[in-house]
Protein backbone atom coordinates (compact mmCIF):
# COMPACT_ATOMS: atom_id res chain seq x y z
CA UNK A 1 0.00 0.00 0.00
CA UNK A 2 0.96 3.60 -0.39
CA UNK A 3 1.40 5.36 2.91
CA UNK A 4 1.22 9.14 3.10
CA UNK A 5 2.98 11.41 5.51
CA UNK A 6 -0.45 12.31 6.85
CA UNK A 7 -0.96 8.72 7.89
CA UNK A 8 -3.24 7.88 5.01
CA UNK A 9 -2.91 4.57 3.27
CA UNK A 10 -4.08 3.49 -0.14
CA UNK A 11 -4.06 -0.12 -1.27
CA UNK A 12 -2.31 -0.99 -4.49
CA UNK A 13 -4.09 -3.30 -6.85
CA UNK A 14 -7.12 -5.05 -5.50
CA UNK A 15 -5.98 -7.00 -2.46
CA UNK A 16 -8.50 -8.98 -0.53
CA UNK A 17 -9.65 -7.31 2.66
CA UNK A 18 -6.84 -7.55 5.18
CA UNK A 19 -4.95 -9.67 2.69
CA UNK A 20 -1.51 -9.21 1.19
CA UNK A 21 -1.09 -7.02 -1.84
CA UNK A 22 -0.64 -8.58 -5.24
CA UNK A 23 2.00 -5.97 -5.98
CA UNK A 24 5.54 -5.90 -4.61
CA UNK A 25 7.28 -2.56 -4.77
CA UNK A 26 10.75 -2.27 -6.20
CA UNK A 27 11.20 1.50 -6.20
CA UNK A 28 9.92 4.88 -7.31
CA UNK A 29 10.27 5.98 -10.89
CA UNK A 30 9.12 9.46 -9.99
CA UNK A 31 6.92 11.11 -7.39
CA UNK A 32 3.80 9.63 -8.97
CA UNK A 33 4.90 6.23 -10.19
CA UNK A 34 5.95 3.09 -8.35
CA UNK A 35 7.62 0.18 -10.11
CA UNK A 36 7.72 -3.37 -8.87
CA UNK A 37 6.39 -6.73 -9.83
CA UNK A 38 3.28 -8.79 -9.51
CA UNK A 39 2.49 -12.45 -9.87
CA UNK A 40 -0.26 -13.62 -12.13
CA UNK A 41 -1.27 -17.25 -12.11
CA UNK A 42 1.79 -19.33 -12.79
CA UNK A 43 3.86 -16.34 -13.85
CA UNK A 44 6.10 -14.64 -11.34
CA UNK A 45 7.87 -11.35 -11.31
CA UNK A 46 6.02 -9.54 -14.06
CA UNK A 47 7.36 -6.01 -13.97
CA UNK A 48 4.57 -3.63 -13.23
CA UNK A 49 4.02 0.04 -12.59
CA UNK A 50 1.38 1.73 -10.52
CA UNK A 51 0.49 5.39 -10.81
CA UNK A 52 -0.74 7.13 -7.70
CA UNK A 53 -3.56 8.60 -9.72
CA UNK A 54 -4.94 5.09 -10.26
CA UNK A 55 -3.50 2.91 -7.49
CA UNK A 56 -5.86 0.03 -8.15
CA UNK A 57 -4.64 -0.35 -11.71
CA UNK A 58 -1.53 -2.45 -12.23
CA UNK A 59 0.15 -1.76 -15.56
CA UNK A 60 2.02 -4.84 -16.70
CA UNK A 61 5.20 -3.87 -18.53
CA UNK A 62 5.21 -7.19 -20.32
CA UNK A 63 8.46 -8.70 -19.14
CA UNK A 64 10.10 -10.21 -16.11
CA UNK A 65 12.94 -8.43 -14.43
CA UNK A 66 14.22 -6.58 -11.43
CA UNK A 67 14.30 -2.81 -11.12
CA UNK A 68 17.74 -1.26 -10.75
CA UNK A 69 17.20 2.48 -10.84
CA UNK A 70 16.09 5.51 -12.83
CA UNK A 71 18.47 6.34 -15.64
CA UNK A 72 16.69 9.38 -17.01
CA UNK A 73 13.91 11.44 -15.49
CA UNK A 74 10.96 12.21 -17.69
CA UNK B 1 24.01 -10.00 15.79
CA UNK B 2 25.12 -12.11 12.92
CA UNK B 3 22.71 -12.18 10.04
CA UNK B 4 24.05 -14.86 7.83
CA UNK B 5 20.67 -16.52 7.88
CA UNK B 6 17.90 -14.27 6.72
CA UNK B 7 14.26 -14.56 7.54
CA UNK B 8 11.42 -12.11 7.91
CA UNK B 9 7.78 -11.74 6.98
CA UNK B 10 8.47 -8.95 4.49
CA UNK B 11 7.87 -9.13 0.74
CA UNK B 12 10.37 -11.39 -0.91
CA UNK B 13 12.37 -10.28 -3.94
CA UNK B 14 12.01 -12.52 -7.00
CA UNK B 15 15.41 -14.11 -6.88
CA UNK B 16 15.24 -14.77 -3.17
CA UNK B 17 11.87 -16.38 -3.79
CA UNK B 18 13.59 -18.63 -6.29
CA UNK B 19 16.19 -19.58 -3.70
CA UNK B 20 13.44 -20.31 -1.24
CA UNK B 21 11.55 -22.49 -3.65
CA UNK B 22 14.73 -24.40 -4.24
CA UNK B 23 15.46 -24.72 -0.55
CA UNK B 24 11.95 -25.87 0.19
CA UNK B 25 12.70 -28.94 -1.83
CA UNK B 26 15.86 -29.63 0.07
CA UNK B 27 16.52 -31.33 3.31
CA UNK B 28 19.24 -28.75 3.77
CA UNK B 29 16.86 -26.23 5.24
CA UNK B 30 16.24 -28.15 8.42
CA UNK B 31 19.82 -29.22 8.74
CA UNK B 32 21.05 -25.71 8.15
CA UNK B 33 18.99 -24.49 11.05
CA UNK B 34 20.71 -26.96 13.29
CA UNK B 35 24.09 -26.08 11.93
CA UNK B 36 23.74 -22.36 12.40
CA UNK B 37 22.23 -22.84 15.79
CA UNK B 38 25.43 -24.57 16.77
CA UNK B 39 27.39 -21.66 15.44
CA UNK B 40 25.46 -19.25 17.58
CA UNK B 41 23.66 -17.59 14.70
CA UNK B 42 20.04 -16.63 14.84
CA UNK B 43 17.18 -16.37 12.44
CA UNK B 44 14.90 -13.52 13.38
CA UNK B 45 11.18 -13.72 13.91
CA UNK B 46 8.52 -15.79 12.31
CA UNK B 47 8.56 -16.13 8.60
CA UNK B 48 6.34 -17.52 5.91
CA UNK B 49 7.71 -20.64 4.36
CA UNK B 50 8.21 -20.75 0.64
CA UNK B 51 4.99 -22.57 -0.02
CA UNK B 52 2.99 -20.29 2.25
CA UNK B 53 4.31 -17.19 0.57
CA UNK B 54 3.59 -18.57 -2.86
CA UNK B 55 0.08 -19.53 -1.92
CA UNK B 56 -0.64 -16.16 -0.43
CA UNK B 57 0.34 -14.47 -3.63
CA UNK B 58 -1.56 -16.87 -5.81
CA UNK B 59 -4.78 -16.25 -3.95
CA UNK B 60 -4.55 -12.58 -4.72
CA UNK B 61 -3.67 -12.74 -8.34
CA UNK B 62 -5.15 -9.69 -9.98
CA UNK B 63 -7.90 -10.19 -12.47
CA UNK B 64 -7.14 -9.46 -16.10
CA UNK B 65 -9.31 -6.36 -15.93
CA UNK B 66 -7.12 -5.12 -13.15
CA UNK B 67 -3.89 -5.46 -15.07
CA UNK B 68 -3.49 -3.34 -18.15
CA UNK B 69 -0.68 -4.37 -20.43
CA UNK B 70 1.57 -1.52 -21.42
CA UNK B 71 1.01 -0.56 -25.00
CA UNK B 72 2.87 -2.77 -27.41
CA UNK B 73 4.98 -4.49 -24.83
CA UNK B 74 5.88 -8.12 -24.76
CA UNK B 75 9.33 -7.93 -23.25
CA UNK B 76 12.03 -5.42 -22.59
CA UNK B 77 12.99 -5.80 -26.21
CA UNK B 78 14.91 -3.35 -28.23
CA UNK B 79 13.13 -0.44 -29.79
CA UNK B 80 14.08 2.34 -32.09
CA UNK B 81 11.87 4.75 -30.18
CA UNK B 82 13.31 8.08 -29.20
CA UNK B 83 14.66 8.24 -25.70
CA UNK B 84 15.00 11.98 -25.30
CA UNK B 85 13.01 13.55 -22.53
CA UNK B 86 11.19 10.46 -21.35
CA UNK B 87 11.49 8.53 -18.15
CA UNK B 88 13.84 5.59 -18.50
CA UNK B 89 14.88 3.04 -15.95
CA UNK B 90 17.32 0.15 -15.73
CA UNK B 91 16.39 -3.45 -15.15
CA UNK B 92 18.19 -6.76 -15.00
CA UNK B 93 16.65 -9.87 -16.46
CA UNK B 94 17.32 -13.56 -16.09
CA UNK B 95 17.14 -16.09 -18.87
CA UNK B 96 19.66 -18.45 -17.33
CA UNK B 97 19.77 -20.93 -14.54
CA UNK B 98 23.13 -21.65 -12.98
CA UNK B 99 23.39 -24.42 -10.43
CA UNK B 100 19.61 -24.52 -10.49
CA UNK B 101 19.17 -20.85 -9.66
CA UNK B 102 17.98 -18.04 -11.86
CA UNK B 103 20.89 -15.70 -12.51
CA UNK B 104 20.83 -12.35 -14.21
CA UNK B 105 22.32 -12.28 -17.68
CA UNK B 106 20.78 -9.22 -19.30
CA UNK B 107 20.70 -5.55 -18.45
CA UNK B 108 18.42 -3.08 -20.16
CA UNK B 109 17.33 0.52 -20.10
CA UNK B 110 13.62 0.59 -20.75
CA UNK B 111 10.72 2.99 -20.91
CA UNK B 112 7.22 2.93 -19.49
CA UNK B 113 6.08 1.14 -22.63
CA UNK B 114 8.22 -1.85 -21.67
CA UNK B 115 10.54 -1.43 -24.62
CA UNK B 116 14.28 -1.38 -24.16
CA UNK B 117 16.19 1.59 -25.55
CA UNK B 118 19.49 -0.13 -24.81
CA UNK B 119 20.16 -3.69 -23.89
CA UNK B 120 23.07 -6.08 -23.55
CA UNK B 121 23.84 -9.48 -22.16
CA UNK B 122 26.60 -10.58 -19.84
CA UNK B 123 28.07 -13.70 -18.27
CA UNK B 124 25.91 -14.55 -15.28
CA UNK B 125 27.30 -15.15 -11.84
CA UNK B 126 27.86 -18.69 -10.66
CA UNK B 127 26.21 -19.01 -7.27
CA UNK B 128 28.77 -20.28 -4.79
CA UNK B 129 28.27 -23.15 -2.43
CA UNK B 130 27.38 -21.60 0.93
CA UNK B 131 26.91 -24.58 3.15
CA UNK B 132 23.43 -25.92 3.79
CA UNK B 133 21.76 -22.75 2.59
CA UNK B 134 20.54 -21.15 -0.59
CA UNK B 135 23.00 -18.50 -1.75
CA UNK B 136 22.12 -14.82 -1.65
CA UNK B 137 24.02 -12.92 -4.29
CA UNK B 138 24.99 -9.25 -3.98
CA UNK B 139 23.38 -6.64 -6.19
CA UNK B 140 24.73 -6.92 -9.71
CA UNK B 141 23.74 -3.53 -11.10
CA UNK B 142 23.56 0.11 -10.09
CA UNK B 143 22.66 3.33 -11.86
CA UNK B 144 25.06 6.27 -11.90
CA UNK B 145 25.70 9.21 -14.18
CA UNK B 146 22.99 8.26 -16.63
CA UNK B 147 24.33 4.76 -17.18
CA UNK B 148 23.66 1.38 -15.66
CA UNK B 149 26.73 -0.33 -14.25
CA UNK B 150 26.68 -4.10 -13.95
CA UNK B 151 29.09 -6.82 -12.92
CA UNK B 152 29.38 -10.13 -14.69
CA UNK B 153 30.23 -13.58 -13.40
CA UNK B 154 33.93 -12.90 -13.83
CA UNK B 155 33.90 -9.74 -11.74
CA UNK B 156 34.15 -7.32 -14.65
CA UNK B 157 32.15 -4.14 -14.15
CA UNK B 158 30.83 -2.50 -17.27
CA UNK B 159 28.33 0.24 -17.97
CA UNK B 160 25.59 0.53 -20.55
CA UNK B 161 24.46 3.91 -21.77
CA UNK B 162 21.42 5.21 -23.56
CA UNK B 163 23.59 5.47 -26.66
CA UNK B 164 23.92 1.67 -26.42
CA UNK B 165 27.65 1.89 -25.75
CA UNK B 166 29.22 -0.53 -23.30
CA UNK B 167 32.32 0.55 -21.41
CA UNK B 168 34.46 -1.40 -19.00
CA UNK B 169 34.60 0.45 -15.70
CA UNK B 170 36.61 -1.79 -13.40
CA UNK B 171 37.65 -5.35 -12.72
CA UNK B 172 37.31 -7.15 -9.42
CA UNK B 173 38.14 -10.62 -10.73
CA UNK B 174 36.48 -13.63 -9.17
CA UNK B 175 36.62 -17.36 -9.64
CA UNK B 176 34.89 -20.39 -8.14
CA UNK B 177 33.54 -19.92 -4.63
CA UNK B 178 33.82 -16.17 -4.87
CA UNK B 179 31.23 -13.44 -5.20
CA UNK B 180 31.59 -9.75 -5.84
CA UNK B 181 29.72 -6.66 -4.71
CA UNK B 182 30.35 -3.17 -5.98
CA UNK B 183 29.22 0.43 -5.76
CA UNK B 184 29.64 3.37 -8.10
CA UNK B 185 29.90 7.01 -7.13
CA UNK B 186 27.02 9.17 -8.39
CA UNK B 187 29.30 10.78 -10.99
CA UNK B 188 30.31 7.35 -12.27
CA UNK B 189 33.99 8.09 -11.76
CA UNK B 190 34.84 5.93 -8.76
CA UNK B 191 34.06 2.34 -7.86
CA UNK B 192 34.47 0.14 -4.84
CA UNK B 193 34.22 -3.60 -4.78
CA UNK B 194 34.40 -6.51 -2.42
CA UNK B 195 35.42 -10.03 -3.28
CA UNK B 196 34.26 -12.61 -0.81
CA UNK B 197 35.96 -15.99 -0.93
CA UNK B 198 33.97 -18.83 0.57
CA UNK B 199 35.45 -22.15 1.73
CA UNK B 200 34.85 -25.11 -0.57
CA UNK B 201 32.22 -27.79 -0.40
CA UNK B 202 33.34 -30.90 1.48
CA UNK B 203 33.50 -34.23 -0.27
CA UNK B 204 31.18 -35.86 2.24
CA UNK B 205 27.62 -34.91 3.11
CA UNK B 206 27.98 -31.31 4.21
CA UNK B 207 24.65 -31.04 5.94
CA UNK B 208 25.00 -33.29 8.87
CA UNK B 209 25.24 -32.00 12.38
CA UNK B 210 28.96 -32.58 12.24
CA UNK B 211 31.31 -29.89 11.04
CA UNK B 212 30.43 -26.47 9.71
CA UNK B 213 29.23 -27.34 6.23
CA UNK B 214 32.49 -26.50 4.52
CA UNK B 215 35.69 -28.27 3.62
CA UNK B 216 38.83 -26.99 5.31
CA UNK B 217 39.68 -23.55 4.08
CA UNK B 218 39.49 -19.91 4.93
CA UNK B 219 36.99 -17.23 4.20
CA UNK B 220 38.50 -14.03 2.91
CA UNK B 221 37.28 -10.60 2.08
CA UNK B 222 39.12 -8.20 -0.19
CA UNK B 223 38.01 -4.63 -0.67
CA UNK B 224 39.08 -2.81 -3.81
CA UNK B 225 38.87 0.71 -5.13
CA UNK B 226 39.13 1.82 -8.73
CA UNK B 227 38.64 4.84 -10.88
CA UNK B 228 36.37 4.21 -13.83
CA UNK B 229 38.39 2.66 -16.58
CA UNK B 230 41.44 2.25 -14.37
CA UNK B 231 43.09 -0.57 -12.50
CA UNK B 232 41.65 -1.71 -9.21
CA UNK B 233 43.74 -1.49 -6.07
CA UNK B 234 43.41 -3.53 -2.92
CA UNK B 235 42.58 -1.39 0.09
CA UNK B 236 41.65 -4.03 2.63
CA UNK B 237 42.17 -7.74 3.14
CA UNK B 238 41.29 -10.12 5.89
CA UNK B 239 40.66 -13.82 6.25
CA UNK B 240 39.26 -16.14 8.86
CA UNK B 241 38.80 -19.90 9.33
CA UNK B 242 35.74 -21.72 8.03
CA UNK B 243 34.32 -22.31 11.47
CA UNK B 244 34.61 -18.71 12.55
CA UNK B 245 32.11 -15.96 11.82
CA UNK B 246 32.88 -12.41 10.73
CA UNK B 247 30.91 -9.35 9.71
CA UNK B 248 31.00 -9.62 5.95
CA UNK B 249 30.78 -6.33 4.06
CA UNK B 250 28.83 -6.00 0.83
CA UNK B 251 28.43 -2.79 -1.13
CA UNK B 252 24.86 -1.85 -2.00
CA UNK B 253 25.00 1.72 -3.25
CA UNK B 254 26.57 5.16 -3.14
CA UNK B 255 24.65 8.31 -2.36
CA UNK B 256 25.62 11.97 -2.04
CA UNK B 257 27.26 11.30 1.31
CA UNK B 258 29.27 8.29 0.28
CA UNK B 259 29.30 4.55 -0.25
CA UNK B 260 26.72 2.34 1.39
CA UNK B 261 27.13 -1.26 2.39
CA UNK B 262 25.59 -3.92 4.53
CA UNK B 263 27.33 -5.59 7.43
CA UNK B 264 27.00 -8.18 8.72
CA UNK B 265 25.76 -9.39 5.35
CA UNK B 266 23.79 -12.58 4.92
CA UNK B 267 25.22 -14.85 2.27
CA UNK B 268 22.60 -17.55 2.43
CA UNK B 269 19.03 -18.22 3.39
CA UNK B 270 17.10 -21.12 4.73
CA UNK B 271 13.83 -19.40 3.84
CA UNK B 272 12.09 -16.13 4.46
CA UNK B 273 12.96 -12.94 2.72
CA UNK B 274 14.79 -9.69 3.27
CA UNK B 275 13.16 -6.39 2.54
CA UNK B 276 15.05 -5.66 -0.62
CA UNK B 277 17.05 -7.78 -2.98
CA UNK B 278 20.75 -7.45 -2.38
CA UNK B 279 20.36 -5.67 0.96
CA UNK B 280 20.99 -8.64 3.18
CA UNK B 281 22.07 -7.00 6.39
CA UNK B 282 22.32 -3.87 8.43
CA UNK B 283 23.05 -0.83 6.29
CA UNK B 284 26.33 0.88 7.02
CA UNK B 285 28.27 3.73 5.55
CA UNK B 286 31.76 3.04 4.34
CA UNK B 287 34.48 5.58 4.83
CA UNK B 288 37.06 4.97 2.15
CA UNK B 289 38.96 8.15 2.82
CA UNK B 290 39.91 7.30 6.37
CA UNK B 291 43.55 6.69 7.10
CA UNK B 292 45.20 5.59 10.30
CA UNK B 293 45.94 8.52 12.53
CA UNK B 294 43.87 11.10 10.73
CA UNK B 295 40.51 11.69 9.11
CA UNK B 296 38.39 10.86 12.15
CA UNK B 297 35.23 8.97 11.35
CA UNK B 298 31.96 10.81 11.10
CA UNK B 299 30.00 11.17 14.28
CA UNK B 300 26.85 9.55 13.02
CA UNK B 301 26.07 6.16 11.65
CA UNK B 302 27.99 2.97 11.36
CA UNK B 303 31.17 3.44 9.46
CA UNK B 304 33.83 1.17 8.23
CA UNK B 305 37.36 2.28 7.78
CA UNK B 306 38.99 0.83 4.74
CA UNK B 307 42.72 1.11 4.56
CA UNK B 308 45.41 -1.46 4.01
CA UNK B 309 45.38 -4.35 6.40
CA UNK B 310 42.83 -2.84 8.72
CA UNK B 311 39.13 -3.17 8.75
CA UNK B 312 37.18 -1.96 11.70
CA UNK B 313 33.53 -1.39 12.36
CA UNK B 314 32.79 1.49 14.63
CA UNK B 315 29.93 1.59 17.05
CA UNK B 316 26.62 1.28 15.27
CA UNK B 317 24.16 4.06 15.87
CA UNK B 318 21.75 3.70 13.00
CA UNK B 319 19.98 0.80 11.42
Amino acid sequence: MIVGKDGSSTPIGNPQPNGPSDFYAGGWLDAQTVIGWHNSGSTYNEMTIVRLSAPSKLVDLGFQGTFVGVVQSG
Amino acid sequence: MQSNVIASNRPIPPRVMAVMRRMSRSRWATLAMLLFGLLGLSACGSRPGPVAAKSAVAKNTPSPSNVAAASGSSAARSSGSSSSGILLYAVVESHTKTNGLATYDTVAIAGLDGYARAKTTFTPATPPYVGCLGPLLPLEAHVAAGRVFYVDGKGIVRSLGLDKTVKQAAAFPIGPQQEVSFAVSPDGRHLLGTVLTIPPKPATDPCTSQGNGFAPGNWSEDVYAADAGGASRLISHRSWPAGQQADVLSFVGWDAIGPLGTSPTGYGTQGGGPIREGWYGRVVRVDVEARAGNSPPPTRGTWFRCFPRTFAMLKPSVR
